[in-house]
């Protein structure tokens, strides 16, 4: 029992050497121990006096460093109680197993760990382990190996001391450089006090602080006005495990910003808020600009289209007299083109508003049923134009939603009309009212051409629409897309099933009044 | 006795102003009187003591509201009816010339073969007092 002591001993303190932070005192006291033990059983007396001084310093070593004592095969035979601790995994279900084992994937050391202890007889590097409960422990290591007089490998003794802090602080310190060179203001605070953490350059600088002068400050010091209920409101859920981030857009110092919110443990369990504070003024600028543009454009547009327009209704209308055969045809390609250009500028504009956020909704309490009646009416011309017949089934009762009686009426003109335009001369389209559970259904049912199955999946896109319109009056192939955002921002959705040469049903569901309320 | 009222159409893009004629003239069989800009319609009006007003917003130099404001300051125009014709159709702009006094926005494109009709409609409708 001495003897393994000993010799156990005579690794470790070599081991010892290169374990920089066990004390260069303790590794000489170990070294020269063991050296003294080795020397004579005669001094043992001299040693039995120096048991109690030696197992202090065993005790020390235990307590600081993680140790194991591996066979040929690198199988564990020995592991100490502070690995024991920091694995998580119990003495029994470490030995016979190898510490390779326990490596995260990412961790590359085994290769380097033979070449060196074949080349040089240890070996010292950082390892990154895998604790039982799937957390992750990073340590500085030296293992040295010992072998037979014939050279073979008997044992390795691997001493580690546990650098997850300095790991983690160095990869704050890493991230923290990072964050200094972004443009964006980056706050870290305590969840609860609210109390700054940490200000990246950017923050510091508009602040008009000092890298030290923010410890005794809170989130209320960084913005004049600063209401802290209204804050706790906004981060409400995030608090409650509802949402791990949030993005909004402010007003600070007067500029428009976008501040985007994390909330994380901190390295002491320490809930704290990551937030990154970007100036969009710019963005703004552009968006206002790119408003303008598009308002500009489609009134300077619309001005010369209004004559074109009038002027080619007048004489094709008959205002002054009847035209030729060939000239009234031409003139009404011109016509329908002209309506189309109109089209395409009505939808644009209608894409940007909502691009843009600025399409506004006036909600009232409408009866689906009478809007139904309203666009069969205003479509049945164009009906009659294509020899398209509409029928209304389903449903004849009043049937209330919220919603924006115009931008329902063009939602049910898009769906009309494009019924119409891929339905056979002499089709017939009908349209459905019908209850579902918590909302109201509108379908479309033609019998037309079907949509392709390769068109179906982009029907909502932009400019995706189907060919098939018989040469009939081609459309912007923006109208779908702008009824699908018109029906979502009313809090319901569009769909449709089709089957080609057999016809296509389009379902449009508005949650009803009820079911709005009870959402709320 | 169906008494049609006298219009002062006040545009300035000419072609517009042609289409407009044909169209509540010869279309709708109204009277029309045109100006070119709002000046113009400032000067003119009283001799003209038009009972429908229908004005262009965007003109240069006095725009559209600015010209309506200019004539209900005459107190033979302080209650006429008025009429706005837009090439700015969204609703935020539309319910802004409303809160001026228009008692109905036309957004152009308009229709020749019914803009007569439209324009009797919301003067029937204003006589009625609505």
């Amino acid at each position: 029992m001495f003897e393994e002591f000993a010799s156990l001993l005579g690794l470790t303190q070599f081991a010892l050497l290169y374990v920089s932070s066990v004390g260069g005192l303790v590794c000489v006291f170990l070294f020269i121990l063991g050296r003294s033990i080795r020397i004579s059983r005669e001094q043992s007396v001299l040693l039995d006096r120096k048991d109690a001084e030696l197992a202090l310093q065993w005790r020390a070593m235990e307590a600081h460093a993680m140790m194991n004592v591996s066979d040929a095969a690198g199988r564990m035979v020995e592991v100490n109680d502070t690995l024991i601790r920091a694995s998580g995994y119990s003495r029994e279900e470490l030995l016979g197993r190898r510490l390779t084992e326990f490596l995260m994937p990412d961790d590359n050391s085994p290769t380097a760990v033979r070449e060196a202890l074949e080349l040089m007889g240890y070996w010292t590097g950082e390892t990154k382990l895998r604790r039982k409960d799937g957390g992750v422990f990073w340590t500085r290591t030296t293992i040295v190996a010992a072998r037979d007089r014939n050279g073979r490998l008997e044992r390795t003794v691997s001493l580690r001391t546990d650098i997850t802090e300095i790991k983690a602080r160095q990869a704050e310190a890493q991230n923290r450089a990072l964050l200094d060179r972004l443009n964006d203001e980056v706050y870290v605070f305590a969840a609860d006090t609210l109390q700054l953490l940490y200000l990246n350059r950017r923050a510091l600088a508009v602040q008009g602080w000092d890298n030290s002068g923010y410890g005794g400050r809170t989130l209320a010091d960084t913005t004049e006005g600063f209401d802290d209920a209204v804050f706790r409101d906004r981060v409400a859920p995030m608090l409650a495990g509802e949402t791990e981030a949030m993005t909004y857009e402010s007003i600070l110092r007067g500029r428009p910003v976008e501040i985007s919110l994390q909330l994380e443990d901190g390295y002491e369990g320490r809930a704290r808020f990551i937030a990154v504070v970007r100036d969009i003024s710019l963005r703004r600028q552009a968006e206002e600009a790119r408003s303008q543009f598009v308002a500009t454009i489609s009134h300077e547009l619309r001005s010369p289209l209004t004559s074109v327009l009038g002027a080619l209704k007048l004489v094709t209308s008959g205002a002054f007299g009847q035209l030729g055969k060939k000239p009234g045809a031409m003139l009404g390609v011109a016509l329908r083109n002209v309506e189309r250009l109109i089209d395409l500028i009505n939808d644009l504009l209608d894409l940007e508003k909502l691009d843009a956020g600025r399409m506004t909704f006036s909600m009232t309490r409408i009866d689906m049923s009478a809007l139904v009646d309203e666009a069969l009416a205003a479509n049945s011309c164009y009906g009659d134009q294509l020899q398209v017949q509409f029928r209304r089934t389903g449903l004849r009762a009043v049937r209330e939603i919220e919603g924006d009686r115009a931008r329902l009426i063009q939602v049910l003109n898009n769906l009309l009309s494009n019924a119409a335009k891929f339905s056979p001369p002499g089709g017939q389209v009908e349209v459905e009212l019908r209850d579902a559970p918590g909302a109201l259904q509108v379908l479309v049912h033609d019998h037309g051409t079907g949509i392709p199955p390769a068109a179906q999946a982009h029907l909502f896109e932009r400019f995706a629409q189907a060919d098939g319109t018989n040469g009939r009056r081609p459309g912007t192939g923006l109208g779908l897309s702008i009824a699908k955002s018109i029906v979502e921002q009313h809090g319901g959705s569009i769909r449709f099933t089709s089957t080609l040469d057999v016809g296509t049903t389009f379902c449009v569901e508005f949650p009803t009044p009820l079911s709005l309320s009870q959402a709320a | 006795m169906t008494q049609t009222p006298r219009i002062l159409h006040v545009e300035d893009d000419p072609d517009i102003r042609e289409i407009a004629l044909v169209a509540l003239e010869v279309v709708g069989g109204l009277t029309v009187d045109q100006c070119a800009s709002g000046p113009e319609a400032l000067q003119r009006a009283p001799g003209i003591a038009p009972d429908l007003l229908l004005l262009d917003v965007m003109m240069p130099g006095m725009s559209g509201e600015d010209t309506l404001a200019g004539l209900r300051a005459m107190p033979q125009f302080a209650d006429t009816p008025a009429i706005f014709m837009t090439a700015k159709a969204q609703p935020a702009e539309v319910e802004k010339l409303r809160q001026l006094g228009a008692a109905e926005v036309i957004t152009k494109p308009f229709d020749p073969m019914t803009l007569a009709d439209q324009v009797l409609a919301i003067w029937e409708r204003s006589r009625a007092g609505g």
